[in-house]
């Protein structure tokens, strides 16, 4: 993408917007700030194209976390104040109160690796990632989501992970077998 | 088995792998594993392991449409990007920006714009932040549905975990939020306990106490 290619520019936009706009909307839970982010998420990609190290990183992967970290840092900045974590649960549809969001993951179509491998963990596991990984929230807010110790949420979200990376492979390692 | 001066191991650092790998972790917790990690070759090598997984998991997130004309908008503040007006300009119109996102959310935008005396219904002040070096930034203060105040402070006045406080017209001081400054020129915003209207300074400290930047309200 060369800086100041207006043309490559909305080209990028239409083919990453759906997913930039989906990671915002689904953390924060807020239309308004959703098309912020994904407009700032967009404009950080264009100033900071010329140092993106493609060999370290797919561009999908760079512009979704930045996308991410964006409304991750827009939710944690609106909780600043205590909250009761369930509240804001249910403001963003969480994974405690709003299990369609894990059936869509999970009980819909499994063809892709990750889906199969974080539909594979154990349901305290899996809850404790998803809070994290998928709706931003910290390992103490996890911790207290879940009425469990914050080291217990840490091994909990660590042996998700680990397990997502094994299942992953095996899964790869399955489908690199040639057929008998 | 790598031990930090502190007497630490990798196993004491082990789970939190994991949350530093999904951004679960924050502030001083943070920098302590990312100190940890850049010693320890065998636990910045599991990190990579783990971050990858972690990657992985941003293909589950949904593909949503955006409002219509988004890809126009976007492009629209693309074009108007140049590098020539990033710089001082930029942070000006970063402030009115993060100023106008939180007063939006306050609900004190319509009154405010319109320069309308809100009464009640919101109301809002802005005031420099001052450092020892100069001025370092902006502070708003709304009310409306809720009250918030929105800060931008120029992250090279400070590194780490900061402290904003508030002094009320009693004199009283009341320690409002602590954020972490990552590097640029961004907007934190909160939730404020009291009405704009009792507060008339607001300091921000660093981990040392000292005050950073203030500002009359």
């Amino acid at each position: 993408m060369a800086a100041g290619d207006g043309t490559a520019a909305a080209a990028l936009v239409r083919r990453r917007e759906g997913r930039v706009y989906g990671i915002a909307l689904t953390i924060t839970g807020d239309r308004a700030a959703a098309e912020d982010i994904a407009q700032e998420t967009f404009l950080r990609v264009w100033r900071h194209a010329a140092v993106f190290d493609a060999h370290r990183a797919r561009a999908e992967t760079w512009i979704s976390t930045i996308a991410r970290n964006l409304a991750v840092d827009f939710v944690r900045a609106r909780r600043t104040t205590p909250v009761d974590p369930q509240d804001g649960l249910m403001e963003r549809g969480g994974p405690s109160h709003d299990p369609a969001i894990e059936d869509h993951m999970v009980a819909s179509e499994l063809v892709d690796q990750v889906k199969i491998a974080v539909a594979a963990l154990p349901a305290e596991q899996r809850r404790a990632l998803l809070r994290a990984a998928y709706y931003g929230e910290s390992a103490a807010e996890v911790a207290t989501a879940e009425v469990i110790p914050l080291g217990t949420a840490k091994s909990r979200i660590r042996l998700a992970l680990a397990k997502v990376r094994d299942t992953m492979a095996e899964e790869k390692g399955a489908f690199d077998e040639p057929d008998a | 088995m790598n031990r930090t001066p502190e007497g630490s191991t990798c196993a004491s650092f082990a789970d939190d792998l994991g949350a530093l790998a999904v951004g679960a972790l924050t502030g001083r917790e943070r920098a302590d594993v990312l100190s940890h990690v850049e010693r320890c070759a065998s636990c910045a090598a599991e990190l990579e392991s783990l971050s990858t997984s972690a990657d992985a998991l941003l293909s589950l997130y949904p593909e949503l449409e955006p409002g219509e004309g988004f890809a126009e908008r976007v492009t629209a503040r693309i074009e108007g990007d140049s590098p020539s007006r990033r710089r001082r300009p930029t942070r000006s119109l970063l402030v009115v920006a993060a100023a106008v996102m939180v007063l939006a959310l306050a609900g004190g935008l319509t009154a405010v714009l319109a320069g309308r005396n809100p009464g009640n219904q919101g109301t809002a002040a802005t005031a420099t932040l001052q450092s020892p070096t100069g001025p370092a930034g902006k502070v708003v203060l709304t009310s409306g549905h809720g009250n918030w105040l929105v800060m931008m402070l120029e992250e090279n006045h400070a590194t780490g975990t900061v402290t904003c406080r508030v002094t009320l017209t009693d004199g009283s001081t009341r320690t409002v939020g602590r954020f972490a400054l990552h590097g640029g020129y961004r907007p934190w915003t909160v939730r404020l306990p009291v009405p704009p209207s009792d507060i008339v300074a607001v300091t921000v400290t660093g981990q040392d106490g000292n005050v950073l930047a203030s500002a009359a309200v």
